[in-house]
């Protein structure tokens, strides 16, 4: 667990988006990222990210907005969230701390935003 | 004329730019991305130039949402003025196109609501921003024959084909494959889910040229996404190129199991559960209750309408 230990103790800006991308595909958790999935109510959307002080989910259905759908604290370094989606195709990140934006890093499919980074893509039945 | 109509006259002039975007964007659309732009200290004056190509794509006839909301992401991701600019005009001239090529290709609207050719042409132009040309269109239109597509079919044809691409297989390889899928008059969702399968399985199709001569077979013989996808998962194919969500779906049984078990009474204190959207612990309590989970959400009913914000959703 040192690399975990090391790596959580750097701050965001030094981390950047590429390292929180690993950090989530790769933190401890026993399960592992999850792609969002339908349950009774909406998608539920979750990260497992160490030593974080809020995580959002933002995209199209939300304006973009990192205040509008923020996830709850979960066991261990688990964040995650229900948010009710319409039918059909959404696209989403993540925004850590408020400011740090995260491609997630398990979707159903992954779109190129046309600004440098890709975004999660979900689809609701 | 007198003085007082000329001064009038050149008062109303002066501030005809910020009225007519006011009068012809949605009043609260540009509102938030006025706030988000002050927000990051850009000029009102480069907010009014994005805004501006909203506005052309709305007097044009086509849909100016799509540019409004890539604005908005735009902004909200940090990206200055000047890189969001070639964005939305690129968006633009596909949203120009789509139109045109679902003019000259189909045999017109989809015989419902004029609403859904407006979905139908930003559906298209994101195929065509994805990759796929209009030439590739021209071609998927002309594979039903004398019969021609209508202008759905044919948009979510093509973003099937355009997430074929995206998988690695060339649009000559793919185009039966969606042509034959559009012939045996698979829905939208089911387009896309085409598309998507086989993107997901991008290895196979790049190292096996057979594996797509298989897919479009299995189409031929009428079978959906669905059947032909779920043969491949039971046969262990298809593993390779979709291992993010396969491992995805794997989990989750154990995730669930392991959540009921560890499930706990107190939060761990991070943060405020006032703000928090809701979590599994609190869809259950709703649940028990019998109470309405959406009606206890302050915002997040901006997802729940159905007009249709999701994108290209394959709604049928």
């Amino acid at each position: 667990m040192f690399w975990k230990k090391s790596l959580s103790s750097m701050t965001f800006p030094v981390l950047g988006g590429l390292t929180y991308f690993l950090l989530s595909a790769c933190a401890s958790s026993p399960l592992g990222p999850v792609a969002p999935h339908q349950i009774e109510g909406g998608v539920e959307f979750s990260l497992v990210l160490p030593n974080v002080q809020s995580v959002a989910v933002v995209g199209d259905f939300n304006d973009w907005s990192h205040t509008a759908h923020l996830l709850a604290p979960e066991d261990g370094d688990l964040w995650s969230g229900v948010v009710p989606l319409s039918a059909g195709e959404h696209v989403f990140m993540f925004v850590v701390n408020g400011e740090q934006w995260v491609v997630p890093p398990e979707a159903e499919d992954y779109v190129e935003d046309g600004f440098g980074q890709k975004n999660g893509v979900v689809v609701v039945r | 004329m007198k003085w007082w109509q000329i001064l009038l006259f050149g008062l109303v002039m002066a501030m005809a730019p910020h009225v007519s975007h006011a009068a012809s964007l949605p009043a609260k659309d540009v509102q938030d991305i006025n706030q988000l732009g002050e927000a990051r200290g850009h000029p009102p004056k480069s907010i009014e130039r994005l805004l501006e190509h909203a506005k052309q794509a709305k007097d044009q006839g086509l849909p100016e949402r799509p540019i409004l909301n890539k604005i908005k992401e735009g902004l909200a991701k940090g990206a200055s003025p000047e890189r969001i600019q070639p964005v939305v005009r690129d968006m633009v001239g596909n949203l120009r196109d789509a139109r045109e090529v679902l003019r000259d290709t189909t045999s017109g609207g989809s015989g419902k609501e004029g609403g859904r050719n407006s979905r139908a042409t930003e559906v298209m132009a994101e195929a065509l921003g994805r990759g796929v040309t209009v030439d590739e269109v021209r071609s998927l239109g002309r594979s039903r024959g004398k019969s021609r597509v209508n202008q759905e079919e044919l948009a979510f044809g093509a973003k099937g084909l355009a997430l074929t691409k995206e998988g690695g297989v060339s649009g000559k390889e793919a185009i039966p494959v969606v042509g034959e899928a559009l012939r045996q008059g698979f829905r939208s969702n089911e387009l896309l889910e085409l598309g998507r399968e086989i993107k997901k399985r991008g290895n196979e199709f790049r190292t096996d040229r057979n594996r797509i001569q298989d897919i479009k077979k299995s189409v031929e013989r009428g079978e959906r996404p669905d059947k032909i996808f779920d043969r491949d998962r039971r046969s262990g194919s298809g593993r390779s190129g979709g291992g993010r969500e396969s491992r995805a779906e794997d989990r989750e049984s154990s995730k669930k199991v392991d959540r009921d078990r560890s499930r706990r009474d107190d939060r761990s204190g991070k943060g405020g559960d006032r703000d928090r959207i809701e979590s599994r612990d609190r869809i259950d309590r709703v649940r028990e209750s019998g109470g309405n989970f959406d009606s206890q959400r302050d915002r997040g009913g901006r997802g729940d309408d159905s007009s249709g914000r999701g994108r290209g959703g394959g709604g049928d």
